[in-house]
């Protein structure tokens, strides 16, 4: 909502305020100022009067005029198609300086000399009123040649973020009362229009049929002859960012904005049929549907001048939106008021447009026809404990009932049961219970005047599962963090195109997005690494070489069932490069599989040549006690061409399988422990975690560890270097018994064909 | 006689052994002194002894003495050797660094559950029921807009906000509750300021009837914003939510002008940084729950981020541009 200054000034008397200061007291009681504009008309923009005007003999397109601009009568000339003789204009006389540092000079043009330019809104800083020159009238006040146009244009401009609730202050009025309320000054009656009874009856010019269910109208009749719409309606409208038509509309919108009352226009039908079709309270002529009360309008009034119809009208907002919302039917701007809740008061509505047509000399017929439901008085019944209770306050009980009136909210007190009866304005359609009386309060009292309290409150062990997983998370990321990974962020959508194409399953179609925002983002995420991919591939374009990313979020399978994930990338150099890693090393499968085990523990590598986007022969599960917890692959490098990165590795855990370990020690044994290392020759496609296993099954209990210490090509065969580690928990080992036990492996071993090097 | 000055002038640890051979060694001048006893006198032998002695205990002195010396030395050299410019190796961790968004994260929920709050999560995809009806936006509420909302094929939504998380945790506990639910939210906007998911954290407090008010709301989100951004005023303005009255968003005093007016404040002096209130009687009836009172506030993640890191660019934060997370190291 947009309000100006002067325009409030017509409701309410500012004159003690600054703009600064209305502006902060808006603030103060939950009117959000959004922003403050003045509108200054430079010096040297003066009122003018074009007392001749005749075509320039060289040129087609340029006027000559001789212009009445108070101290003299100048000769400017101007190329605007709408300037004639006796017209008010704003000129900017010879010095002036308009916006955009443009300065006015004599000049000639087409031989013909011009002192000065007759102004359209735009040149002089405002928003366009009309094609061409601006005419000014009498509207914005008794207009007097050679004075400065800003004595008659300047204005504040206040931009309010108007909350949904608050339909009442969607107007200039509403407004208004908000600011009776916070500075205590009483607002202006706005004068009530008193029928003329020789006037022409409004019988005469239409009538009326039928009856609605839902909606109020007042109806009037009037006739003009002068179809210029005046200039402060024109002016406000604009500065108010309201649609001008410059024809009979312009009055209906300015009556609408000014009052909140929903304010339509018709033309001269000579039988207006209301009827409620389909749930909507429709206004017909014959068969045609003129006006949708409180939805749209269907059809305009197309005649500039004669007879029109005025009708005021009202629906109760929770009956507009249902329908509106079931029905599904299009709006215009109407609905924005009616759905918030405009102003009931019909007649009041009346008299301000009555007032304005009155100013064009416009005839108003005698009558009314009055379809106005009565409203029902709201009345509420609050007991101040609760208020206080609410508020966490005790607040004077004089004060609150001040702060109410001010509001326009009648009260009686009843002492001795400490509560307060209240009739609520018909306008106030959001008051319906005590929290929204206790909110009247405090905002008018004020917030920043409330005195803090600490809630006291019994003691309670509030640590749950979902705590523990953060701070479960929190370590890991931060053992991320020192192994070298940055953490990134990335939306839970995805491209369902290119999930086809790396043949990822996707959601079916009647369970995925219904409304995408781009078709880049039409799916939900399975996965979180091709993100990863596209960061590292974007980081690579700006010249890093060192690409380690990890990131947590949610995730879908097929069947939509969300999961959350951590997924880890790292391309291209294993350092970022300084003076003790200079040699380019770029990653490999040992050191990405070293930095993932210092984030997540040991881990046990399976084989897997079906892991989504990984290069088949460098992929494996991951297990965790036995448990598959995620993958860890290199990527295709299909792939990895694809995102325009280098040998690149991928990873991606399901954070509900990783186990948070509590760790309980076992008795430390002090007896020495031996090391052996066994060369053995292997086939080629030798897998070690068979070797593993065969070993394993021998259940030595000496055997504390074992793992491969190197491995390289023997021609057809490979050589394995294994150490073992073993201890006794009673003694220390015999080489005898050391001997017998590798022994045992060695037999063992030849059971896959395994000999010693 | 035997000429000691050797040692005082040996240069090398190699020169000094030399020297030692010399005198001492099985060969050495003074070993074979030793060897000339036999041929002195009777009545000078002792004397001799005595002297012979002497000079064999002070030539030992003098070389174990020189070669202590010479051992300094030779390994003052080889420290020398070994400089480092160690000026090279400044500002060269290799180590990441967290998320801004997940690190103001982490620090909201810090401030909470040292505040006794529980942290509760609940599921993106939500119904209509969870993410609007039950918080007091019916059917026809202008927030509903298919232009706010990702819906799914199925009827069901990506969350607007994380207030569903309230709506579960009272249907699955009971009161007293204190509570946030920190996680991801959608809207459908795109733009310089908009992304389609973003961060809240949602608070709710609930309590006996009478004993929750907005004193004590107004009392923790003080606390809370100068935790977060230090020595701040907060002032609060009367607002509209549909699930809280009387609602109130609260403003920091600008953290870049201090209050005086820049353009990140829009020249007011003022930041707004999350929204509050009472919860309104409609939620709670939606939960059935009776005779209780409460208070709810919700705030945007990535806004505080941006506010308490200086982050200018809202995108930046989701393309994980290393340009700006390497700040974070």
């Amino acid at each position: 909502m947009i309000v100006t200054r002067k325009w409030l000034e017509e409701f309410i008397d500012l004159k003690d305020f600054s703009t600064e200061e209305i502006s902060d007291g808006l603030n103060s009681i939950g009117q959000e100022v959004e922003a403050v504009k003045k509108i200054r008309i430079a010096d040297k923009v003066v009122v003018g009067y074009v007392e001749e005007c005749e075509k320039h003999p060289d040129a087609d397109k340029l006027n000559i005029c001789q212009v009445n601009v108070g101290s003299e009568v100048t000769q400017i000339v101007c190329g605007a198609k709408n300037v004639s003789k006796d017209q008010y204009v704003a000129v900017s006389v010879v010095g002036a300086v308009l916006p955009g540092n443009f300065k006015i000079k004599k000049a000639k043009l087409r031989g013909v000399e011009s002192f000065g330019m007759i102004c359209s809104s735009t040149e002089i800083g405002l928003p366009k009123l009309e094609d061409g020159i601006m005419v000014l009238d009498n509207s914005i006040g008794e207009l007097e040649v050679g004075k400065n146009v800003s004595e008659y244009l300047d204005d504040d401009i206040i931009e309010l973020g108007v909350t949904a609730n608050r339909g009442d202050s969607f107007s200039i009025l509403g407004i208004a009362r908000e600011l009776s309320a916070k500075f205590n000054i009483p607002l202006k009656e706005i004068s009530a229009y008193e029928d003329d009874k020789n006037a022409e009856g409004l019988g005469r010019l239409f009538q009326i049929e039928g009856d609605i269910d839902n909606s109020s109208h007042y109806l009037k009749g009037f006739n003009i002859e002068n179809d210029n719409i005046p200039f402060k309606i024109r002016y406000r409208l604009s500065l108010v960012e309201e649609k001008v038509t410059n024809n009979i509309c312009d009055f209906a919108t300015y009556t609408t904005v000014a009052t909140g009352v929903i304010t339509t226009i018709y033309d001269n039908y000579k039988k207006l049929i209301f009827k409620t079709e389909n749930r909507i309270d429709v206004v017909k002529s014959e068969e045609k549907i003129i006006y949708e009360t409180g939805i749209k309008m269907i059809k305009m009034p197309e005649n500039r001048l004669g007879n029109f119809i005025i009708d005021t009208n009202f629906i109760e907002p929770e009956i507009v939106s249902t329908i509106v919302y079931e029905t599904k039917i299009k709006t215009d701007e109407i609905f924005f008021r009616s759905s918030r809740g405009s102003n009931p008061d019909l007649k009041l509505g009346m008299n301000y447009i009555i007032n304005e047509l009155n100013l064009v000399n416009a005839k108003i017929y005698n009558g009314s026809y009055d379809l106005t439901n009565e409203i029902e008085k709201k009345v509420l019944s609050v007991n101040l404990e609760d208020i206080y209770s609410i508020i966490g306050e005790v607040i004077d009980e004089n004060k609150i009932v001040n702060i109410l009136n001010k509001l326009q909210i009648k009260t009686e007190v009843n002492s001795s049961e400490k509560s307060i009866k209240l009739e609520i304005p018909p306008f106030r359609h959001d008051l319906v219970n005590k929290y929204d009386i206790a909110e009247e309060i405090l905002r008018v009292y004020g917030i920043d005047t409330l005195t803090s309290k600490p809630l006291i409150f019994a003691e309670k062990n509030r640590i749950n599962d979902t705590i523990k997983k953060i701070e479960f998370l929190k370590s890991i990321r931060e053992k991320a963090v020192a192994n070298g990974f940055f953490e990134t962020l990335h939306f839970v959508f995805d491209s369902k195109e290119r999930y086809k194409k790396y043949s990822i399953p996707v959601i079916k179609d009647n369970e995925d997005i219904l409304n995408p925002i781009v078709t880049e983002l039409d799916t939900l995420r399975q996965t979180t690494i091709l993100q990863l991919l596209d960061a590292a591939s974007f980081n690579k374009k700006n010249g890093y070489k060192k690409l380690s990313l990890f990131t947590i979020g949610s995730v879908y399978n097929e069947l939509r069932e969300e999961s959350q994930k951590i997924g880890f990338v790292w391309s291209g150099a294993k350092y970022k490069e300084n003076i003790a890693h200079n040699k380019n090393e770029t990653v490999d499968f040992a050191f990405f599989v070293e930095k993932l085990s210092s984030i997540l523990g040991d881990f046990e590598l399976v084989e897997d040549k079906h892991i989504i986007l990984s290069h088949p022969y460098q992929s494996a599960k991951v297990l965790i006690d036995g448990v598959e917890v995620g993958f860890i692959a290199k990527l295709h490098p299909k792939i990895a061409k694809d995102f325009d990165l280098d040998d690149t590795f991928i990873a991606e855990f399901f954070i509900d399988s990783l186990p948070n370990k509590e760790f309980k020690a076992k008795d430390i044994v002090k007896i020495q422990k031996s090391t052996r290392d066994l060369s053995l020759v292997v086939d080629k496609n030798q897998n070690y975690n068979e070797i593993k296993k065969e070993i394993e099954t021998l259940n030595i209990v000496e055997i504390v560890e074992f793992y491969p210490i190197d491995i390289f090509d023997l021609d057809t065969k490979n050589s394995l270097t294994l150490r073992f580690i073993l201890q006794n928990s009673e003694k220390s080992l015999t080489d005898e018994e050391i001997n017998g036990i590798i022994a045992q492996v060695i037999e063992k071993l030849k059971e896959l064909g395994i000999e010693l090097r | 006689m035997i000429d000691l000055s050797k040692i005082k002038n040996a240069l090398h640890l190699d020169e000094l052994e030399k020297i030692r051979v010399e005198l001492l060694g099985k060969n050495g001048v003074i070993t074979n002194e030793f060897k000339r006893m036999k041929e002195i006198p009777n009545e000078q032998k002792r004397e001799f002894a005595k002297n012979l002695n002497e000079m064999k205990e002070k030539a030992a002195a003098l070389i174990a003495q020189k070669k202590a010396e010479l051992e300094e030395k030779a390994l003052e050299l080889k420290l020398k050797s070994e400089k480092l410019d160690v000026s090279m190796f400044s500002n060269r961790s290799q180590i990441g660094a967290l998320h801004p968004v997940n690190m103001t994260m982490d620090k909201i929920i810090d401030f909470f559950t040292r505040m006794n709050f529980s942290v509760e999560t609940g599921p993106l995809i939500e119904d209509e029921f969870h993410n609007f009806e039950a918080l007091n936006l019916p059917k026809y509420h202008p927030a509903r807009d298919m232009q706010d909302t990702f819906y799914m094929s199925d009827g069901t939504l990506l969350r607007t906000h994380t207030s569903p998380v309230q709506i579960r945790t009272m249907m699955n506990q009971k009161p007293p509750i204190r509570m946030i639910s920190p996680g991801a939210v959608f809207r459908r906007d795109y733009d310089l300021t908009h992304t389609p998911m973003f961060h809240q954290v949602e608070g709710l407090v609930v309590d006996e009837e009478g004993k929750v008010s907005f004193a004590n709301l107004k009392f923790m989100l003080e606390s809370f914003l100068v935790e977060m951004f230090g020595d701040v005023k907060v002032r609060f303005r009367p607002s509209f939510f549909p699930f809280t009255e009387p609602s109130a968003e609260a403003d920091i005093s600008c953290i870049f002008c201090e209050g005086k007016g820049c353009r990140v404040c829009s020249h007011t002096g003022w930041l707004e940084v999350l929204g509050c209130g009472i919860v309104d009687p409609n939620v709670f009836k939606a939960v059935g729950y009776e005779n209780v009172s409460g208070y709810a506030f919700g705030l945007g993640v990535e806004r505080f981020a941006m506010l308490i890191h200086r982050i200018n660019d809202l995108r930046s934060m989701y393309e994980g541009d290393l340009r700006l997370m390497e700040q974070f190291k």
